[in-house]
């Protein structure tokens, strides 16, 4: 009998040692979408998800490669959509298809893809430091807009009804392509966690090494060394910025950024910074600039409606507005670190 | 011995054993602090660091590497090499020392915010 007992004991504190034993880390990086995509990811064995990632970053390029709007990326992608003849019945790859629906289908005027010819013009002047000048911006503004692109949901195709109309997938195709990364890892029972994160664009599966919280930590928008605050984040969830800070030149001694209004064609300021936790990659990526591009008032509702998704707003005065959601996750850090 | 003296055995030994197996933990984003003759001449996140820097001392020039949980010394002006034949540390509270060089390594635990997995930009 007690011999019995005692096999049994020995057993037992086996499995528990076994259980706690701690899973192998594996991490790599690549090159795509003009950004690092790392990937941190924990399992039982290293070769095993070596072999995961890589067929998941294998996905993510596959994106990258549709929605690159600068270099050919084959049949179905948006090279080839922003080349297509008015009036043509263009066939996306699956992919692209559903990011623009995902994009055209959303009620609000604020997030556009039709804004290609804007941002090219704003592209050219960031070169030469110049600001356009407002029949430039009328001119561009003349060929955007929502309209000018058709679906037609029975042959999942997609018409330009303006030659010069160009799609601009900038503010969600990263997102999309973290979800890509983590929907294929998640589905893979060799990794236990992981975290995406692409260019900003972060995404975490499971509890960081099975025990821990993920933390992230969120830039300063004025000093870019500096950490303004850290958020946990709950298993599955993604996080996104949208920043005047990323992408600016200075000319007339004024900070002209990337994200434009597509009324009047001017970068928006009404912030420094807004940081987004959304159940996705994509919803925050297209999240953060959505609010981003909206007044106060409006983010304020928007979150009140949206109870799965969070912001951090940083005012253009520096002052910091947290919505409820985050209240417990985000920790600002003192004075004195920054 | 008694029955009883086997199972406490055992129990002992296979305690032991489980000990030894549980994970090793590694200081998570910690900080390497380095002082020279006292003075505290670097306090940093170790990942902020390049994988490679040197620092220079009164006694010469020191070359580290690091990657982003541990720190060693490739290089040392010191006649005897010990703190660079000592090889890398990478848990809390670890030193290296080098006495000809009134040099001191220390890993700390993270300092607030520098703590994180990843950093939104």
């Amino acid at each position: 009998m007690k011999t019995k007992l005692l096999i049994i004991l020995v057993i037992i504190t086996f499995i528990i040692v076994g259980c706690a034993s701690s899973d192998v880390k594996y991490e790599t990086k690549h090159f795509a979408m003009d950004t690092i995509i790392d990937v941190t990811a924990y399992g039982s064995d290293e070769k095993a998800l070596r072999k995961e990632v890589a067929s998941a970053m294998n996905k993510f390029q596959a994106l990258a490669n549709a929605t690159d709007r600068f270099n050919d990326g084959g049949e179905g992608s948006v090279f080839r959509l922003n080349q297509s003849h008015s009036e043509e019945q263009f066939s996306p790859s699956p992919l692209l298809w559903h990011l623009l629906c995902y994009n055209q289908y959303k009620p609000y005027a604020q997030v556009d893809i039709t804004l290609g010819a804007l941002s090219d013009l704003w592209q050219k002047h960031k070169q030469l430091t110049t600001i356009p000048s407002p029949q430039e911006l009328q001119t561009a503004l003349g060929v955007c807009g929502k309209s000018k692109l058709i679906l037609n949901q029975d042959t999942k195709t997609v018409t330009r009804t303006d030659e010069a109309m160009k799609i601009d997938l900038g503010a969600t195709a990263k997102g999309y392509g973290v979800d890509l990364i983590a929907d294929s890892l998640m589905t893979s029972d060799v990794i236990s966690s992981a975290l995406i994160n692409g260019g900003g664009n972060i995404r975490v599966i499971g509890r960081k090494n099975g025990d821990s919280d993920w933390v992230i930590a969120v830039q300063h928008p004025r000093r870019t060394d500096k950490v303004l605050g850290t958020i946990k984040l709950k298993p599955g969830q993604a996080i996104a910025t949208s920043g005047d800070y990323q992408r600016f030149y200075v000319a007339d001694n004024q900070r002209f950024h990337h994200l434009l209004s597509p009324i009047s064609g001017m970068p928006v300021n009404h912030y420094q910074s807004v940081i987004v936790v959304a159940p996705t990659a994509l919803e925050a990526d297209y999240n953060s600039t959505l609010l981003f591009l909206s007044e106060e008032k409006f983010v304020q509702q928007y979150l009140n409606e949206h109870h799965d998704l969070g912001a951090v707003v940083v005012r253009s005065d520096g002052s910091i507005w947290v919505s409820d959601s985050l209240k417990d996750s985000w920790k600002k850090l003192s004075a004195e670190d920054l | 011995m008694r029955k009883a003296d086997l199972i406490l055995c055992l129990c002992v030994l296979t305690l032991g054993f489980a000990i030894y197996l549980l994970p090793n933990r590694q200081a998570v984003n910690p900080t390497v602090k380095i002082t020279c003759e006292n003075k505290i001449v670097l306090e940093k996140a170790l990942r902020s660091l390049p994988e490679r820097f040197t620092l220079n001392t009164s006694s010469g020039i020191f070359v580290m590497q690091k990657t982003d949980d541990s720190v060693r010394i490739i290089s040392a002006p010191c006649p005897d090499k010990l703190c660079s034949k000592q090889g890398s540390i990478n848990s809390l509270n670890q030193s290296i020392v080098c006495v000809p060089g009134k040099l001191l390594i220390t890993l700390l635990s993270a300092k607030e915010g520098d703590n994180y997995d990843a950093i939104v930009r």
